[in-house]
């Protein structure tokens, strides 16, 4: 009832007052005017009179000696209906102030704050636009008549995903959980994991429309400082208009643009943000989003998976060479292939090279132009598999992989020989734990296929060379990306390309090995570059 | 700044490349594999004939029921222009990457091979592993490579493999690659050893693929004994026991068999001795008379023993292990004087004599040739008996004790 009132009769007439009202704010009314109804006006204003807007008027203190008009704000849907009735306007009802001859408004709300509410995060609030800004992330505002400040009460609610399986990061053995959209889920879920006041969290805003709530979370005695200030710095210079998603992050404040290599791990898995977290990394955790942001970052954790920590320690060594190993098919099966079959068939054992002849009788294409045939239709089946809903996604893996790669084979189109290679080298990117590394090998691979094509083991030598050379010129907030390969470092080796047992590793942060290099880096290439950060972010729009 | 020059450059570099294009890039099916070489005497010149393989008819599912391999002809003046001569026959390119043998005639073999070296060890495409054969006198080099095995579509292939399982079971030869021709034929004084080959039947029919519908081969081509050269020319041909003793004298001996008959026994025994060792040492305290001491030590087994020798009498043993070196020191003493009959070093003696005293050396290398034949050499032969196999005694052992 109140609602409907509050709603208004004719929204036509604010609809004219929005544009006067806009310019209003721009023009700048950062304090409170302390008046009920001008208030009450301003934000309806402001908010175009949206509906979800709940805006409550009621009377408080006794009607018999003293009684102030007081209005209840919030944003229907964001703030959780129940604490607000059974807890703000409970306590605003029950509270009777005492009769007190210096009673002014700006004393009821102090002493709402202290004695009335039950809700424990509450804050005064005297700049207008934090208090609207609270309204629109979820916050209840009470506003008096005569007061200018306003009280803002955390009342967070509203629908978000539950926390379920991860979908992209999936482990045999291990925790279950992963990361939802909403930030404050996502840290207690670190919270829960690692129970230390050592475990310091900061968030700022950014987006100059959105609004998103970004959290930098890390462990204060491990964590580098001045790695802590460097990302701080990055953030704060990001100027974009909103951020969707922390991949928007990521783009602004990686040292790196142009590469192929991803130099930021994200994850959505809480241990790994957990686990990150002890070896002194940086966690950001963008509101929005259930992926989190690690850094700094070094080649060698995409190849790393929570369930290695999971499971027996020579198990894990061979699940990581296999992928080692899966990662080398990825970037060289199909241009080895093509270069040993047009340039270099003697490398190929006899009978193995018979085998490849018979089957080249008759098929029209090079092995090149095979080759680039045979993986662009699997990027293709691949592309089309990921968007399809998931009843149609069987159909299009069934057809692609079983008819088309039949029905080439049969129809003289591609060698089998082709087909292996190119299942192989796709089978071998879905190994990788990392999906971001998987799209980067993807792309080099295409690359490699020219050399190969071209020059044969010649060309991938100078392919390769030329990578290893462009991987150690990257840097993951000054980190070497190589390390602690290149710089190598000993003591770092118990954990990075092997996985010795837990015993080996004294203590946590004597494994990590960004921290080490950090200081290495920074000689190499000064950390305090935002200045060049701002620079080619810009403005999104 | 600088990062972006360096980069700048690279990317500059890295064009150059696309400059030169992929002139050698060729696909398989563009390309005529070659097995098998084979080097004849013609007019003037050599006449090559290739073996090349068919993979249709071996693996592909487009054969046309043919032989899996095929032979072309050309002669030339030197081996590389007959080679070139072959592609008017050859829709594709000859690719003799793969080859791994090469069949000399003995005609030419007994001209001299050294033109014919250099152009195996010049080329890039023919690895210095290849396998080096000669077809010995009356037959062609070009029957054998056009020859079909039953066993193994490919004849080269399976002529190679003869060659490994041969040297390895029965020492009466060693696979010979360009590589061994080559030292050979650079030691003073000496020159290369060289497997011969043969054919079991006919030549002619060894082509014809009806031979193959037979389970009694008309034709196969088999390892025969060992060429001697002297320098680049044939001077002879070694027998079995010969052979056996160079291969021993080189330290190349893997296994072999041995019939014995031990002092006071009527039946031979045979042994099989699967690992032996041979050092050769040189005494050059007289120039002019340097001595060569022969050491081997083969470790035995006993095969065959029809007789009623008791196996577990070490005294018997004994008798067996003397019979089996004098055996064995018999066929080394009959390769030296082969050798030195043919006055060609095949053993690398001299590099020993240079080794041990090059001043000697320097003084007596330009007459190697007249002192060669000459040397007395020693032979120490220290057998061991390892064990009997299955029995120690011959079941004959319990006749004799009715």
């Amino acid at each position: 009832m109140i609602r409907n009132r509050s709603r208004g009769g004719s929204g036509r007439q604010y609809n004219k007052d929005r544009q006067t009202g806009q310019a209003g704010t721009h023009s700048g009314t950062p304090a409170l005017s302390g008046h009920l109804r001008e208030m009450l006006e301003q934000i309806r204003k402001e908010s175009g009179d949206s509906p979800d807007i709940v805006i409550r008027e009621f009377k408080i203190g006794e009607p018999s000696f003293w009684q102030v008009d007081a209005a209840i704000v919030y944003l229907n849907g964001l703030s959780d209906e129940k604490t607000i009735n059974n807890v703000v306007m409970r306590s605003l009802v029950e509270f009777k102030p005492d009769r007190k001859p210096d009673m002014n408004p700006e004393r009821l709300m102090e002493m709402i704050l202290k004695d009335a509410l039950t809700s424990g995060d509450s804050s005064m609030e005297s700049d207008w636009k934090d208090m609207l800004l609270g309204i629109l992330s979820g916050d209840t505002v009470i506003l008096l008549e005569g007061c200018d400040k306003a009280l803002v009460i955390s009342t967070p609610g509203g629908q978000w995903r539950a926390v379920s399986e991860p979908s992209s990061q999936l482990v045999v053995r291990g925790p279950k959980d992963s990361f939802v959209e909403s930030i404050g889920t996502n840290i207690s879920l670190i919270r829960r994991r690692i129970k230390n006041p050592d475990l310091w969290l900061e968030t700022m805003k950014i987006g100059s429309v959105s609004h998103t709530h970004v959290g930098i979370m890390y462990l204060k005695s491990v964590a580098d400082k001045d790695l802590v200030e460097e990302v701080k710095e990055r953030l704060k210079s990001i100027q974009i208009d909103a951020v969707l998603e922390s991949a928007y992050i990521e783009e602004f404040i990686q040292d790196e643009t142009f590469t192929p290599f991803p130099t930021v791990y994200n994850t959505e898995r809480p241990d790994v943000a957990a686990g990150n977290l002890l070896e002194g990394r940086i966690i950001l955790l963008v509101d929005g989003t259930p992926f989190v942001l690690i850094l700094p970052t070094v080649f060698a954790q995409f190849f790393q998976s929570p369930e290695d920590y999971a499971q027996r320690y020579d198990i894990s060594i061979f699940m990581r060479l296999i992928r080692y190993i899966s990662f080398i098919i990825l970037l060289l099966g199909p241009s080895v292939y093509i270069a040993l079959t047009t340039f270099h068939y003697e490398m190929i054992p006899s009978l193995l090279l018979i085998n490849f002849v018979a089957q080249r009788e008759g098929v029209p294409f090079p092995a090149f132009f095979e080759a680039m045939l045979m993986e662009v239709t699997f990027e293709i089946l691949r592309e089309a598999g990921v968007r399809m809903p998931r009843a149609i996604g069987q159909t299009v893996s069934i057809v692609g992989a079983l008819i088309l790669g039949q029905a080439v084979v049969e129809a003289g189109i591609i060698t089998p020989v082709m087909v292996i290679v190119v299942a192989l080298t796709g089978i071998a990117s879905f190994a990788l734990p990392a999906y971001n590394l998987a799209i980067a090998g993807r792309l080099i691979r295409f690359c490699f296929m020219v050399l190969g094509g071209m020059f044969g083991f010649y060309g991938i030598t100078l392919g390769l060379i030329v990578l290893v050379a462009h991987m150690n010129s990257l840097r993951s907030f000054g980190v070497p990306y190589l390390a602690p390969l290149s710089p190598f470092a000993l003591q770092s080796q118990k954990d990075t390309i092997i996985r010795l047992p837990f015993w080996t590793f004294k203590n946590r942060s004597q494994n990590n090995y960004n921290l080490k290099h950090a200081k290495k880096a920074e000689e190499i290439k000064p950390l305090g570059k935002s200045g060049k950060i701002g620079g080619h972010s810009g403005n999104k729009q | 700044m600088g990062r972006k020059c360096i980069s700048g450059l690279l990317a500059c570099c890295l064009l150059l490349f696309t400059l030169p294009g992929c002139w050698d890039a060729r696909e398989l099916n563009r390309r005529a594999i070659v097995s098998g070489i084979g080097i004849d005497h013609s007019d003037g010149g050599y006449e090559v004939s290739l073996q090349v393989i068919i993979a249709d008819e071996i693996s592909g599912k487009t054969g046309r029921g043919g032989t899996p391999t095929s032979v072309y002809h050309a002669s030339g003046r030197s081996v590389v222009e007959a080679m070139r001569n072959v592609s008017r026959e050859v829709p594709r390119l000859i690719s003799t990457g793969q080859t791994r043998l090469i069949v000399i005639s003995e005609e030419i073999a007994r001209e001299g091979i050294s033109g014919l070296v250099d152009f195996l060890d010049r080329d890039s495409d023919l690895r210095l592993s290849t396998k080096l054969y000669i077809a010995r006198e009356g037959i062609k080099a070009s029957d054998i490579v056009s020859a079909l095995t039953p066993l193994g579509k490919i004849t080269a292939y399976a002529l190679v493999q003869k060659t490994d399982l041969a040297a390895d079971e029965l020492g009466a030869n060693f696979a010979v690659e360009i590589d061994d021709v080559l030292r050979g034929l650079l030691s003073p004084g000496g020159g290369p050893v060289i497997n011969g080959l043969n054919f079991a039947g006919s030549p002619e029919k060894a082509g014809d693929k009806g031979s193959l519908e037979k389970t009694k081969s008309a034709g196969v081509v088999v390892i025969d004994d060992m060429a001697l050269f002297k320098g680049d020319k044939l001077v002879g041909w070694m027998n079995r026991e010969e052979c056996k003793g160079m291969v021993w004298m080189l330290n190349k001996m893997r296994k072999t068999v041995l019939l014995v008959k031990p002092e006071g026994d009527e039946e031979e025994i045979t042994l099989e001795v699967f690992e032996t060792s041979t050092s050769t040492k040189v005494d050059v305290s007289n120039p002019r008379h340097p001595m060569a001491v022969i050491k081997v030590k083969p470790q035995m087994s006993v095969r065959e023993a029809g007789t009623e020798i008791d196996l577990r009498d070490s005294l018997a043993l004994d008798k067996v292990e003397k019979a089996a070196n004098v055996a064995i020191a018999r066929k080394l003493e009959s390769a030296v004087k082969k050798a030195q009959q043919m006055k060609s070093d095949i053993f690398g003696i001299a590099q020993q004599v240079e080794r041990t005293n090059p001043k000697a050396w320097k003084r007596i290398g330009g007459q190697w040739e007249e002192i060669f034949p000459a040397i007395d050499v020693q032979y120490e032969v220290d057998s061991i008996i390892r064990n009997t196999q299955m029995r120690d005694r011959s079941y004959k052992y319990h006749f004799k004790k009715k």
